[in-house]
């Protein structure tokens, strides 16, 4: 494992691609939170009527995250928000599976994706990356916070 | 001082959430299609809205197995919002199923034009569908969809036709 945290080339690559997926996915998002706050609604996690607190709020957190990551900014705190992002995912996911809902899975990255294993695979490999970027064993093109 | 907080992790998620609540509630009240920062559940439809099949403004209410029942005796098309496969096992008599949304709203229009009333139902209570169908429609522009909240469901229960 440490050979990863030690290479540059597999962090950056890392952070580039939870970044991209994370900033990709929001775009979506941000553009018809309506459409968003309902398929929040469809996991009848929250109590009713909060989806749409978490739908105004949750994409413009998945863009600055990605964003830091590919910029470079707060590195360690965007990979912390997107390991906790994308447990949330899994949970969420996983709950709709084990009560049967067969749902629009609403992660933003393709129209219409249903909740399913393959989804929770996907979010399992990206906390994974989140986490060996948060443990990385060097600052690679970072701008922020200044080394030193 | 400064350099050692920023480097903690915690300010760190601090920051990107704070950024993202600013922005976020900003962007909200900024844009002209803004959400209620508390969703509000789709009210039951009143005699007014039942009544007319042509209406000024578009109508999206929520209607329950009665009223189903009436519209479906008065030949008002209704709307599979399930997956093929659910809508293949049993459905609504007459129901059309809603797999292509583009095609879906071509032949509604095709086949009454806007105004008339649209019934849209998926399982029942816990689906969401329905009413996301629903929303799909009104922004096409059709004016009054109603949505059938025991759905697919209660429908089956009552023993009423199914097909």
């Amino acid at each position: 494992m440490k050979f990863i945290t030690q290479s540059s080339i597999f962090i950056i690559s890392f952070r580039l691609i939870i970044g991209g997926i994370l900033v990709f996915a929001s775009f979506d998002k941000i553009g018809s939170p309506d459409d968003f706050a309902r398929d929040i609604a469809n996991y009848h996690i929250l109590p009713f009527g909060t989806e749409n607190l978490f739908a105004i709020i949750l994409p413009w957190l998945e863009l600055t995250i990605g964003l830091g990551l590919i910029i470079g900014i707060f590195v360690n705190g965007a990979a912390l928000l997107s390991m906790g992002l994308m447990g949330i995912f899994i949970l969420a996911i996983g709950s709709a599976i084990l009560r049967g809902y067969n749902i629009e899975c609403g992660c933003g990255l393709k129209e219409g994706e249903m909740v399913g294993i393959g989804k929770i695979a996907e979010n399992a490999v990206y906390f994974a990356f989140s986490w060996l970027v948060f443990k990385r064993g060097g600052r690679w093109f970072e701008i922020l916070p200044k080394s030193g | 001082m400064k350099r050692i907080f920023a480097q903690n992790p915690l300010f760190q998620v601090l920051f990107f959430l704070i950024v993202s609540i600013v922005i976020g509630f900003g962007n909200n009240w900024l844009r002209d299609d803004s959400i209620p920062l508390l969703a509000e559940k789709l009210t039951i439809a009143t005699t007014d809205d039942l009544l007319s099949d042509i209406a000024g403004e578009s109508v999206l209410k929520a209607i329950d197995l009665e009223q189903a029942r009436k519209f479906y005796f008065e030949d008002v098309v209704f709307v599979d919002a399930r997956d093929l496969e659910y809508y293949e096992e049993g459905h609504i008599p007459g129901a059309w199923n809603s797999q292509d949304f583009m095609e879906l709203s071509f032949r509604l229009d095709s086949h009454q034009g806007k105004d008339r009333s649209i019934v849209t139902y998926c399982d029942g209570d816990d689906c969401g569908s329905s009413e996301d169908l629903a929303y799909d429609l009104q922004g096409e522009g059709f004016m009054k969809i109603f949505v059938f909240v025991g759905g697919w469901s209660e429908w089956k229960e009552t023993g009423y036709f199914i097909e």
